[in-house]
């Protein structure tokens, strides 16, 4: 009865998202970069300091975990008739918007996030409470058609 | 929960970049101590990792004299008080932007020597680093401190290094091995020799090597394991 109940929930989920990995492209450049060093270091034979390996291993380690955490802070899912912002990741916190309460949709993309179709979207309601953001998702553009289409959808039902 | 829109809270903004300067600091850190270790491993970083072999301490080590075949591959890098070399054949030798051309049996000095030193087979395959005295058959040439020199892949008949210091010589190896003022004189047969940690004198000659130094003592075991 409880899977069937929790089956139900999913199917009402449309989109799920979090933050784009693309954000955190200088990390792993970083991690490629030390990375690289040390192979260069291995290949022409020079003396590697253990305790360098020791700190490029945990910073290595630590930017991937830091990373996926901060990736999965944010979740932002697109339901039957609400967007639902969850933050947190022992602890959550929710807002639900409903379609008919959004009144604008606006998305913010700088030359560098275009170049690597991610951005932002700033979600506006006709109550004038204070903006929501979407923050560094993959296709900004796709991600409000989708929510516009199933406005359009709310509005034409009602 | 608060919804503030980014403008209107510039602190946010302000705590974001102090996340990515000190992210870019600390990689910044990581990278600089990888490659200072790796290119000057005999200068302050060592001080800072505890990987110098300065730190041999006279009370951790032992005496140690051998007196092998010459390895097929000797790679230093790092400091050398003193390099002799005679070579065999004539090569280039680059000082600073002078190039002087030197004939078959030329002997070399370099005093305090610092960079890599490579050799194969009796050639001395890369000789890269920097120096402040050079003598060319007896003759001194003034340099600056810290001249660039480097020598075309030349082989050599004798080559000495004084004071030098090795991470590690791993070969196989014939011949005799003293340790502690002769007190352990090991003899090895074509057995595999490990010695880490050496500071000491080094030279080859005729295709024998002689070393004159001081090791750890954690690595007589290593030395001892072999023959036994």
């Amino acid at each position: 009865m409880k899977s069937k109940r929790k089956e139900a929930l999913k199917k009402r989920v449309l989109i799920k998202t979090t933050n784009s990995r693309k954000v955190y492209l200088f990390i792993y450049l970083m991690i490629i970069i030390l990375i690289g060093v040390i192979i260069y270091i291995k290949a022409t034979g020079r003396p590697l300091n253990s305790y360098a390996i020791k700190l490029v291993i945990g910073f290595v380690i630590a930017s991937v975990i830091a990373t996926e955490l901060h990736r999965r802070y944010n979740t932002y899912e697109v339901d039957e008739g609400s967007l639902v912002h969850t933050m947190g990741i022992l602890t959550k916190r929710s807002r639900k918007m409903d379609f008919s309460a959004i009144s604008d949709l606006y998305v913010i993309q700088t030359l560098w996030q275009r170049m690597l179709s991610y951005g932002s979207v700033e979600v506006r309601l006709f109550s004038g409470e204070n903006t929501t953001h979407i923050k560094n998702i993959n296709n900004p553009s796709t991600f409000v058609d989708i929510v516009l289409s199933k406005i359009n959808r709310e509005i034409g039902g009602k | 929960m608060e919804y503030k829109d980014y403008a209107e809270n510039p602190n946010k903004i302000i705590k974001s970049h102090h996340i990515k300067i000190s992210i870019f600091i600390i990689f910044a850190g990581i990278l600089l101590l990888i490659v200072y270790s790796s290119f000057y491993p005999n200068s302050v970083s060592k001080s800072i990792t505890g990987n110098a072999m300065q730190d041999l301490k006279i009370e951790n080590s032992v005496e140690i004299t051998a007196e092998l075949n010459a390895p097929d591959k000797l790679e230093t890098t790092g400091l050398i008080e003193k390099v002799e070399i005679k070579i065999k054949d004539p090569s280039e030798l680059s000082i600073g932007k002078e190039v002087i051309e030197l004939s078959s049996s030329t002997s070399i000095i370099i005093d305090n020597y610092q960079g890599d030193l490579f050799t194969e087979s009796n050639t001395i395959t890369r000789l890269n680093g920097k120096t402040n005295k050079i003598f060319i058959n007896g003759l001194p040439l003034t340099a600056q401190n810290n001249t660039k020199i480097s020598i075309s892949p030349t082989g050599f008949d004798y080559l000495k290094l004084n004071n030098i210091q090795l991470n590690s010589l791993s070969y196989s190896a014939s011949g005799k091995v003293s340790l502690n003022n002769k007190k352990i004189t090991v003899n090895l047969n074509n057995e595999e020799i490990n010695i880490d940690k050496f500071v000491g004198n080094l030279e080859i000659k005729k295709g024998s090597l002689n070393l004159k130094g001081y090791i750890d003592k954690a690595n007589i075991q290593k030395i001892i394991g072999v023959s036994s």
